[in-house]
């Protein structure tokens, strides 16, 4: 049987190539050539995921967790389509909205209520959905009359609550969060936490990255652990949860 | 390619609303605004052919809307050839966001652009109203005409400039000057005729910069529609522009991100 929204992931390899930061400059080309001087030491590819096989069906709820530099926000990246696979292929069925670097996008000069619009419509939007949901945003962001100041007079916590406000007010069927279960003060953590509910419960597809095992322990209904690029363990929150405690307290390997 | 548009075609509120708010902050905390749009060539073409009109002994008068013709039109390519070659690399933050064809944010660039183009003419169409109103009706006439000619020149050649500088960083410096040459070999500020004791003077038949400005000139100075070759020019040169742009898109937008 065929869910209406699925992703599904055969044997993908994620690679950063390394032409694109290896990039000598004309002098440094000829040094090479003519043999002169220090060698310029070339990096390797980075090879960010390495064959992840993965099915996610309708209603699933996944937690990725993992060391820094594993390949969670990759694996995220990948699904949303942002950067191709070296090989394999992902596949996705349904609206997807991703939120990655929450601060990745402001405009600084931009007021508020224009960055409201700004993002909105980047995410897919339209103008007249946005009329819709403007006023609910501004209402859970509390910034009262800082909404038509421009940005750069936010404070930190002023503007990860925009950032999370107008992120958990646009709905999609698949949703792709990386790192935005936090910021703001302890008040807000909690209004926080019953509006992100609300969206994880009109999704049908969520995933979400992590280091915060509490978070992925109320959201989730299944969990991935990965290292270096592969999938070490999927299957249970707590299963998995204690799997990755027990081995992140061991030297790494 | 069908499905690539229809992407474009999606995204039209955001690239429409960034293209909006380029050109709203472009003069933000100025006091004449988006008026320096307009004030910019105008004044530079009074210094030019104040200059020009006096070492070249031309009359001031019929050289001045040749001169802020020329500037306006030269103005428009520098910004699809030029200051498209940045377009990409500006928008990095969205693109890392939110995956929309790349191809949108040479579009913006374009459309603030024609916009400039549209608002900066306004000050040529004052001078024929003042100086040969009979050329007014003509003008505006084909004003939508040559505007539209513009567009859809301008775009692809900003995808093409924007997609090559963000693999080869040294392109938008190397273009700069290839531009400096192509002004000197363009009838922008020099009449045809200055050119024609010179061998160079067979080379403005084969410079498209020379169609492209006709499509302006002719209504506005002559009071002439501009010919089918001028239009045939503009389009034949940007049908082969489309078609490197197309392959372009096809062969390097994919691996693109990894160069931002």
């Amino acid at each position: 049987m065929t869910d209406h929204c699925h992703i599904h992931i055969r044997n993908a390899t994620l690679a950063y190539p390394s032409i694109s930061y290896n990039a000598l400059t004309l002098k440094e080309e000829a040094f090479k050539l003519l043999r002169l001087g220090k060698p310029t030491k070339l990096l390797c590819d980075v090879i960010a995921l390495k064959d992840i096989n993965l099915n996610i069906r309708e209603g699933e709820k996944i937690g990725i967790i993992g060391r820094n530099g594993s390949g969670k926000s990759s694996l995220l990246k990948a699904i949303a389509g942002l950067y191709p696979l070296l090989s394999g292929e992902i596949k996705t069925a349904g609206r997807i909205r991703s939120m990655f670097e929450l601060n990745l996008g402001f405009e600084p000069d931009a007021t508020g209520r224009e960055n409201i619009t700004y993002r909105s419509l980047l995410l897919g939007e339209t103008p007249k959905s946005i009329n819709r949901i403007e006023e609910e945003i501004i209402d859970f962001a509390e910034l009262g009359d800082f909404i038509d100041y421009p940005l750069r007079t936010y404070s930190s916590g002023m503007m990860i609550r925009l950032a999370f406000a107008i992120s958990t007010t646009i709905s999609g069927d698949i949703i792709l969060l990386d790192e935005i279960l936090g910021g703001g003060d302890a008040s807000f953590q909690l209004k926080a936490r019953s509006r992100l509910e609300n969206m994880i419960n009109q999704a049908k597809i969520i995933m979400v990255v992590s280091h915060d095992m509490d978070s992925i322990r109320n959201i989730c209904n299944r969990a991935i652990y990965l290292r270096n690029g592969q999938i070490v363990l999927d299957g249970k929150v707590d299963t998995v949860i204690m799997e990755y405690m027990n081995t992140i307290n061991k030297p790494c390997l | 390619m069908g499905s690539y548009l229809q992407k474009i075609w999606s995204a039209r509120y955001f690239f429409l609303h960034l293209a909006r708010a380029e050109l709203r902050y472009k003069f933000r905390r100025s006091k004449l605004g988006l008026l320096w749009t307009m004030l910019n060539p105008l004044i530079m073409t009074l210094m030019m052919s104040f200059i020009l009109g006096n070492l070249l002994h031309v009359k001031m008068k019929e050289y001045a809307p040749y001169i802020f013709s020329g500037l306006i039109i030269w103005e428009f390519m520098m910004g699809s050839v030029v200051g498209g070659c940045n377009s990409l690399i500006v928008s990095e933050p969205y693109i890392k966001q939110f995956k929309h064809p790349f191809a949108i944010y040479p579009l913006k660039t374009t459309i603030v652009n024609i916009a400039t183009f549209l608002i900066a003419i306004q000050g040529l169409m004052l001078w024929t109203l003042l100086t040969k109103p009979a050329n007014l009706l003509v003008s505006i006439l084909t004003l939508p005409f040559s505007t539209i000619s513009l567009l859809i020149l301008g775009w692809p050649i900003a995808i093409l400039t924007s997609f090559t500088n963000s693999k080869f960083r040294d392109f938008a410096q190397i273009l700069a000057l290839v531009m400096q040459l192509l002004w000197y070999l363009s009838p922008v500020f020099f009449k045809p005729e200055m050119f024609q004791n010179m061998k160079l003077a067979v080379l403005l038949d084969y410079n498209p910069i020379t169609y492209i400005l006709n499509l302006v000139r002719a209504p506005m100075l002559y009071g002439q529609f501009p010919s089918l070759l001028d239009f045939g020019v503009v389009i034949c040169t940007a049908v082969v522009i489309y078609l490197f742009t197309v392959i372009k898109i096809r062969t390097s937008e994919k691996s693109l991100i990894f160069y931002l």
